[in-house]
């Protein structure tokens, strides 16, 4: 992939540019010095840098839509940005444009009990919006396992999951209204606490457009019960097909747990090793299983669960009775990406969905593009939802690692679409996967996405050179991709 | 399809597209010079209880998706009202229809997954897909849900199933009066139990509030309601599955001559607000669902459809007005639009039927 190179003109209006911004926004609310956009280089896909010529910290609608109608007067692309944890370059800098930081906009606006929403400003993180709301019995449903960092601004863009999406749904079900500033800085409120809305459901359409169609200032979050009691299990088994055929039993009986995730081998042997938290480590697979809801419903659920996963075949059973059990079981699925850190120098973190029936075989597939690519593959799979995350283990270092991952990556995700799948569940395209988009979508389909996009975005200022390929055919290795290091090291992955 | 489509265009023509017309109340008459019938596009393409998901074609009868996922003891969660027989899986999707789960389950766009349609050039465009996680590229699988058939032919539809539950109990609390109702349907909606309905019905004063899952759990917390409300009636699983389909079914009130009725949906902290207001234009009968979120509403049908319009506007909400028979073209049917809303609503429709070829006017509104 080669970084869009910067226009000329657009470079020799810098000072312009810095002169125009400057007043529009509050003191401090413009960052224009290199030395300090450097922290703006790059987002979570961080193989990738380059530095905008300005970033713009903007604290109300107002001051949003100024900035945005004197980019489009001088013609410089933006760049929205959230907290720059992104996996797949969605947030990446262009050089000859600005970045667009909602971080300054972080207030909880309105907490309302009755009808169970909160309203937010965008740079709000995930987790802080179940910590304003849980001493009033709520919290926010989805948790992507970046919450303590990512913000809801990114969160819609990339209409974020996390490990509760078969039963609780991603950003887009949790979602009731917003606030958006279009490319010619219009402001348009649409959706309220009430559940449904007037006209066409444009909040479906904005909810994870990647930032191309216009720039969310505030939105109105449905939130929900705290539940009165959850429970998680762990069960080994001694191959995935088992695992996964767990899965199904136990859907197929109707139950919905809150999280279901199943982790092979090199994973479990990673997370074990890191931590030590009492992971079986003579099993091919584990399956990690969480019931939530009222006490009664969720210990009659576990017991189902566990005669379920018995039947299936599984090795070794454990139940996690109390949360601090509980949460030691997730603790170890949970930090399976730093975990790898240790044991492979880089890594590089695919996202594709497919359908959970399809795991054995997809995994067996991995496998055989494992060896044919000579790199090690470490699977972690949300078996609810059917998003599947291979962490391909290189080294940067080694002549021709970087490339091979890159283009075992892309196998990997052709092969999500190949069986009924997306090549992305929760990353969203952004930069990384954009010419693989061909092959899940058509060029009708393709056409029509343009349409959309040159419609809401006539000049193409928002967040250009994301999402759509650049050639029209499916890419044969041609997406290069870096896991690199992340620019979060700390953060859980999953 | 598409050569249909593309036919029509080229003629200047524009289609009404219907399905088992049991939708037709809602929203306003098309005025379409075309007829193109959906039912015949219909059955069921995959079934997939294990992966919780059905593609079937939107000529699908609900009956006989509901009759296929009853097999497998799965349903479609968002409990769509059929109002009729001849319901189907595209009709309900076209207007988005929710039953009274929606208040804690989510409503018919939140349980769609992917799409495959015919848009007004006559491409055939395949939008999402059949799993729940999926960001690649605009959302227009749900954006389609709701649209009243005037951004494109659905041609299949994938949906997420939902196991049914193995019991429900339903407490009836019986002559409450409407405010104590109101306050306690937002009560309740905070509480912990597995609650999945709660309406109220101004004609016997009666709350009602559904408990549904395992039996030991659903006996259990409904005992709790029943000893937090103080009194009640409690009805078994098949009183209960009894209760909620009519309640889902009210289809709007029945309206005699002279009367009209609306769908107001809201935050549900404002129905007292609305209610209020309505009864000061002469609100004759009514009922909540959604835990106080959507009201039906009679009024008579002298009273301007613009005067509930600024009600509902005016509490956040929206309204629809229902049509009072088959000829009636029910030209002020929807909440006019901000200004800026509308401007995307007609932005998205340039995109996807650019010559609204279909069902032009079926979404008709008051001017400002």
């Amino acid at each position: 992939m080669n970084l869009p190179s910067p226009r000329p003109e657009r470079l020799a209006r810098r000072a312009e540019l810095v002169g125009r911004l400057a007043p529009l926004v509050d003191a401090g609310g413009l960052i224009h010095r290199q030395e300090d956009l450097v922290a703006y280089e790059c987002d979570g896909l961080s193989a990738y840098r380059q530095a905008p010529l300005a970033v713009a910290l903007p604290t109300s609608a107002e001051q949003v839509a100024a900035v945005l109608r004197a980019c489009s007067e001088l013609d410089i692309p933006i760049v929205p940005w959230g907290a720059g944890t992104g996996l797949s370059g969605g947030a990446l800098p262009l050089g000859d444009g600005i970045v667009m930081s909602l971080a300054r906009m972080n207030r909880i606006l309105r907490i309302d009990t009755d009808d169970r929403t909160v309203t937010v400003e965008p740079g709000v993180t995930n987790l802080t919006v179940t910590h304003a709301v849980s001493p009033h019995g709520f919290y926010y449903a989805p948790d992507p396992s970046s919450q303590i960092a990512c913000t809801i601004g990114g969160n819609i863009a990339e209409n974020s999951g996390g490990v509760h999406c078969l039963k609780y749904g991603t950003t887009t079900n949790n979602l009731l209204g917003i606030q958006l500033v279009l490319s010619d800085g219009d402001i348009v409120d649409i959706g309220s606490s009430a559940m449904e809305r007037a006209g066409y459901d444009l909040l479906a359409l904005f909810t994870g457009s990647e930032g191309l169609l216009g720039i969310v200032t505030q939105a109105t979050l449905r939130i929900l019960p705290t539940p009165e009691s959850a429970r998680a299990l762990m069960a080994g088994f001694a191959n995935v097909g088992a695992a996964g055929a767990a899965v199904a039993n136990i859907i197929a009986a109707g139950v919905i747990p809150a999280g279901m995730e199943i982790m092979d081998r090199l994973s479990i042997e990673t997370v074990e090793d890191f931590l030590g938290c009492g992971y079986p480590t003579d099993v091919e697979a584990l399956l990690l299983i969480e019931a939530d809801g009222p006490a009664q419903e969720v210990d009659a659920q576990i017991t189902e669960i566990e005669a379920l996963v018995q039947k299936a075949g599984s090795t070794e059973i454990r139940r996690a009775d109390s949360a601090e059990q509980r949460q030691r079981l997730w603790a170890g699925r949970k930090a399976a990406f730093p975990a790898m850190g240790r044991v492979s120098p880089d890594y590089y973190c695919m996202d594709g969905t497919i359908p959970r029936g399809r795991l054995p075989e997809v995994l067996d597939r991995i496998g055989e593009l494992s060896i044919t690519y000579g790199l090690r593959v470490a699977n972690v799979f949300h078996a609810g939802d059917g998003n599947l995350h291979p962490l391909v283990l290189y080294d940067s270092n080694a002549s021709g690692e970087l490339q091979r991952a890159e283009e075992m990556g892309a196998e990997i995700l052709k092969l999500c679409v190949e069986v009924g799948g997306v090549l992305s569940g929760e990353h969203g395209i952004g930069m990384e996967k954009r010419d693989l988009m061909p092959c899940q979508l058509s060029d009708d389909d393709l056409d029509l996405q343009e349409e959309i996009k040159t419609a809401f975005d006539p000049a193409q200022l928002l967040n250009p050179g994301k999402v759509y390929p650049v050639l029209r055919t499916c890419a044969e290795g041609h997406m290069h991709v870096s896991g690199g290091r992340l620019p979060f090291p700390d953060l859980e992955r999953f | 399809m598409s050569a249909l489509v593309q036919e029509a265009a080229a003629n200047g023509n524009s289609l009404a597209l219907r399905a088992g017309g049991t939708k037709n109340r809602l929203g306003s008459a098309t005025t379409a010079t075309q007829h193109l019938d959906l039912l015949s596009l219909r059955g069921i393409v995959t079934y997939e209880p294990e992966e919780l998901i059905l593609i079937a074609r939107p000529g699908t009868p609900l009956t006989e998706v509901a009759a296929l996922l009853a097999t497998q003891s799965q349903h479609l969660a968002f409990e769509p009202p059929h109002w009729g027989p001849d319901a189907t899986l595209g009709g309900t999707l076209g207007v988005g229809a929710s039953g009274p789960r929606r208040f804690v389950a989510g409503g018919a766009r939140d349980f769609v997954l992917g799409m495959q349609f015919i848009d007004g050039k006559g491409r055939i465009i395949r939008a999402g897909g059949r799993v729940v996680k999926n960001v690649t590229g605009y959302d227009l699988w749900r954006s389609m849900v709701g649209s009243y058939g005037t951004l494109g032919i659905m041609t299949e539809v994938c949906l997420k199933l939902w196991p049914q539950p193995a019991t429900q109990r339903t407490l009836a609390i019986r002559g409450i009066h409407q405010e104590q109702a109101l306050s306690r349907m937002l009560a309740w909606s905070r509480r912990t139990e597995s609650i999945t309905g709660l309406a109220y019905t101004d004609e016997d004063a009666t709350m009602w509030a559904r408990v549904e899952g395992s039996e030991a759990a659903t006996v259990a917390q409904t005992e709790k309601l029943w000893q937090n409300a103080g009194s009640g009636d409690i009805l078994q699983t098949a009183d209960s599955n009894n209760r909620w389909q009519s309640l889902r079914e009210r289809g709007g009130l029945k309206t005699a001559a002279g009367e009209v009725c609306f769908r107001i949906v809201m935050p549900p902290s404002r129905a007292p607000e609305a209610l209020a207001q309505l009864n000061k234009i002469g609100l004759s009968r009514w009922s909540l669902d959604w835990a106080g979120g959507l009201l039906w509403a009679v009024l008579p049908q002298t009273r301007a459809p613009r005067d509930i319009h600024v009600i509902a506007d005016g509490v956040a909400g929206v309204a629809a007005r229902l049509g009072t028979d088959p000829e009636d073209a029910n030209p002020e049917a929807f909440t006019p639009l901000s200004a800026g809303v509308a401007r995307l609503n007609q932005t998205l429709r340039q995109c996807l039927d650019p010559q609204s070829l279909f069902n032009p006017g079926r979404l008709s509104r008051p001017a400002h």
